[in-house]
């Protein structure tokens, strides 16, 4: 059945397209290279407001995506990222004054497609007679996935560790959010930024756990408290960035070796092969001694050094996935009934492959933070002074002896931070273990 | 044989790349890494003509790997020592550690693993899913601290560094009878006949050496343990129950010796960790080997050094592999015959 397509739905889906890529843009701009006009807006949260956009980019484009296709349900799926989208693009006026109601305008183009898409016509164009229909169809089609997932919750009902492990790094992810709150920035030593541990006074010789420093003080005055609440924003946005950015290299340059094969495959797992065989640490050593120098700001530095030594791993993974079920029947079948590449992938392959690869995602959101502090230890992480739990580790190793009398007067110098790190790779490794459990469609109905 | 093949590219492929990430540096920096006195830092131009640094890549290349393989120059450290003598000076603190640890890796991995997989989800089982646990959560360094504030400065027992400050005075003595021979304090004051400098050289090695076994060997016992639950499912096992053997001798002689395959192969993985944890341990406990060196001059971003432990680490780890691939193919029959 030929349907004909609204203009009016082609117009809005092209507005939304540009919106999302408009985002996108801004949001990875801000994220990477910082604040564009620092003396027009000395105090924008540069990180805030570009995790919001790309929240807003990333939901536009899903919107934007269910409103080109004409699928059955395109329009309920459109309408409940519009309305998401709007809930997010709030947020900003909300969180940071009402000088960015700008974005508003923006608001405003959501409610006008969230508006036009309750109309009955656009309907019938997506199939459903009434809202009622498509909500029956939408049922049956989600069904057998419906069932999946209640599977998968029992399952992660059953397995205690899975919980322990999501409530350390729920734990974790609410202290990053709530770090201003839970350790007040703004003292002068910080130069308005959050990120800096603040000091009081010069002097070397940590001071011991008082009412004004819960976790006392170390080497320089620095506050341990602010240090480890702060340090986990820094571990969260290491962990993320270093395996989200492996994971997107390795995932593209996994897919193309594997799936086209030859000569293609061949060079690239040369390539893997020869970052693999340095031992990755040592590696990720040698590439910040050149990339500070470069004029790389460090921490910068240290998360470049640990993506290019972590995307080879996830290249192989997935590589040898595809490699299992690329001559399965059904992919044989999608092809032969004409599916492009992109879609063979992305229906096909992709769905039947990635979890082994999630598992490890998970488990490398802890292991990256091990390693780039492991690195901090070494004296090559972030600049000093920065809210970073492996830098105060590294600060603290003067302080592992106290005087013969009390020797161990300096205790909060490094357990404090090192419990800190050690939970929180715990977590990741509790919840990316007891996936692995779950996930895998071999143990699965065990 | 084809492995060797494979690993000879591979190899190369290392030593490309290192250079390749050296030519990131704009040659007027990378001719900084060769003068000794800041007043030359006006000649930077002139040096690097002069170190050729203006050439062509694969000029530079060739001269950079004909020094490095001829005349095994790694280049000068922040000290204008030359990289290579430095590191040769340092190996046997390193040597020394690892010399101790791997044995109590492999001891610890393949017992507790064994012990762990024919119990499954007793108590046995359930200590090494601790030992599992902390070996992939608990950060070395932190750990090795925790440590020397225990049995060091707690206790008293277990002191940093190589070794004390008598034995540093009877060594560097100007009429000391004391004489290297293989570099290691353990054994040298053995051939040397000094039971007391032995003894001073345990003490300062417990500690590094128990963290950097305890947390290594995790992973192996984790391996072991699959594979032996592997191996107690398979049909032949059922058969050996069958006919009546103990439990003793079908959980090690049938089940172990299949078991140890996947343990072997995890080995020469290990020594890619092996290396980056004694460059963290060496450091915590400041040992003064090979890893403490990188580090310390990583620090100051000191290159020509880590340049060149990167390329050594490689080229060790890539050997050590063929070695257990070579091992592999020798015990397991279905490879060697295959």
């Amino acid at each position: 059945m030929v349907r004909e397509r609204p203009l009016t739905l082609t117009f809005f889906a092209v507005v939304e397209t540009i919106l999302a890529i408009v985002e996108l843009n801004i949001g990875t701009l801000l994220l990477t290279i910082g604040n564009p006009l620092p003396t027009a807006f000395p105090n924008l949260n540069v990180f805030l407001i570009g995790i919001i956009l790309l929240a807003t980019g990333i939901l536009a484009l899903l919107t934007a995506y269910y409103l080109w296709s004409n699928e059955a349900l395109g329009w309920v799926l459109a309408s409940v990222f519009l309305a998401t989208d709007a809930i997010t693009r709030i947020l900003l006026p909300i969180m940071l004054g009402m000088q960015w109601i700008i974005f508003a305008v923006f608001l405003e183009v959501d409610i006008a497609i969230l508006y036009y898409l309750t109309r009955p016509s656009i309907m019938t164009f997506f199939g459903g007679e009434d809202i009622r229909g498509v909500l029956q169809k939408l049922k049956i089609e989600m069904e057998p996935r419906m069932k999946e997932l209640r599977f998968t919750m029992k399952l992660v009902r059953k397995t205690p560790l899975s919980i322990i492990g999501a409530s350390i790094v729920m734990f974790y992810v609410s202290m990053a959010v709530f770090a201003p709150f839970l350790a007040a920035p703004g003292h002068i030593s910080q130069g308005g930024n959050p990120e800096m541990m603040p000091k009081e006074g010069a002097s070397l010789i940590p001071r011991a756990p008082s009412p004004a420093h819960p976790f006392g003080t170390m080497q320089g005055q620095y506050d341990i408290y602010y240090g480890c609440i702060w340090g986990a924003r820094s571990a969260l946005r290491i962990g993320l960035y270093v395996a989200g950015g492996s994971l997107l290299i390795g995932l593209a340059i996994g897919i193309v070796a594997a799936y086209y094969g030859g000569w293609l495959d061949e060079v690239l797992m040369r390539f893997t092969d020869i970052i693999l065989a340095f031992p990755g640490l040592i590696l990720c050593m040698a590439l910040v001694v050149v990339l500070v120098p470069m004029g790389i700001e460090r921490l910068d530095a240290v998360m470049i050094a640990l993506v290019i030594v972590g995307w080879p791993g996830y290249s192989r993974l997935i590589r040898g996935e595809i490699l299992r079920i690329k001559n399965e029947d059904y992919v044989e079948a999608a092809k032969s009934v004409g599916c492009s590449d992109l879609r063979v992938i992305r229906s096909h392959i992709l769905p039947n492959s990635i979890y082994p690869v999630l598992i490890v995602f998970t488990l490398d959101l802890g292991t990256v933070v091990l390693a780039a502090a492991a690195l901090s230890f070494l004296g090559l992480g972030a600049s000093p002074g920065y809210a970073d739990w492996g830098q105060i580790i590294a600060l603290s190793l003067n302080w592992i002896y106290g005087p013969p009398s009390n020797p161990f007067q300096y205790w909060y110098t490094f357990i404090m931070p090192g419990i800190f790190i050690s939970l929180f790779v715990l977590g990741w490794n509790l919840l990316g273990d007891a996936l692995r459990d779950i996930l895998d469609p071999t143990l699965r109905r065990k | 044989m084809r492995r060797l093949i494979l690993a000879i590219p591979v190899l190369f492929g290392a030593v490309v790349f290192i250079f390749a990430v050296v030519q990131f540096l704009p040659a007027g920096m990378r001719a900084s890494l060769f003068i000794t006195d800041p007043k030359q830092a006006k000649q930077l131009p002139e040096i690097a003509r002069e170190y050729g640094l203006y050439d062509p890549v694969y000029v530079q290349f060739y001269y950079w790997l004909r020094a490095l393989l001829v005349e095994r120059n790694l280049g000068l450290d922040i000290n204008q020592d030359p990289v290579f003598n430095a590191v040769l000076r340092r190996l046997p603190a390193t040597v020394e550690i690892v010399m101790y640890a791997s044995p109590i890796i492999v001891t610890i991995g393949l017992t507790l693993g064994v012990l762990a997989g024919s119990n499954k989800d007793k108590l046995i089982d359930q200590g090494s899913r601790v030992l599992a646990i902390m070996g992939t959560s608990l950060p070395s360094f932190w750990f090795g601290i925790v440590l020397l504030s225990i049995f060091y400065a707690g206790l008293g027992w277990f002191p940093p560094q190589r070794y004390g400050q008598e034995v540093l005075n009877y060594i560097s003595a100007p009429n000391t009878t004391w004489q290297w021979h293989t570099g290691l304090v353990t054994i040298d004051s053995l051939i040397n006949g000094e039971f007391w400098i032995f003894l001073d050289g345990v003490r300062h090695l417990v500690l590094p050496v128990t963290v950097l076994s305890l947390l290594n060997s995790a992973v192996m016992v984790r391996v072991t343990r699959s594979s032996m639950l592997e191996a107690l499912g398979k049909d032949y096992i059922t058969a050996a129950k069958a006919k009546g053997l103990s439990r003793k001798e079908v959980v090690y002689k049938h089940a172990r010796r299949n078991a140890m395959i996947p343990a072997i192969t995890i080995s020469g993985l290990m020594v890619a960790s092996l290396l980056t944890g004694v460059t963290i341990t060496e450091t915590v406990f400041s040992m003064g080997g090979i890893g403490q060196y990188a580090a310390q001059s990583a620090a100051i971003l000191d290159i020509p050094p880590v340049i060149g432990y990167a390329l050594m680490s490689a080229v060790v780890f890539v050997i050590s592999n063929l070695i257990v691939d070579v091992l592999y193919a020798y015990i397991d029959p279905r490879i060697r015959l295959g």
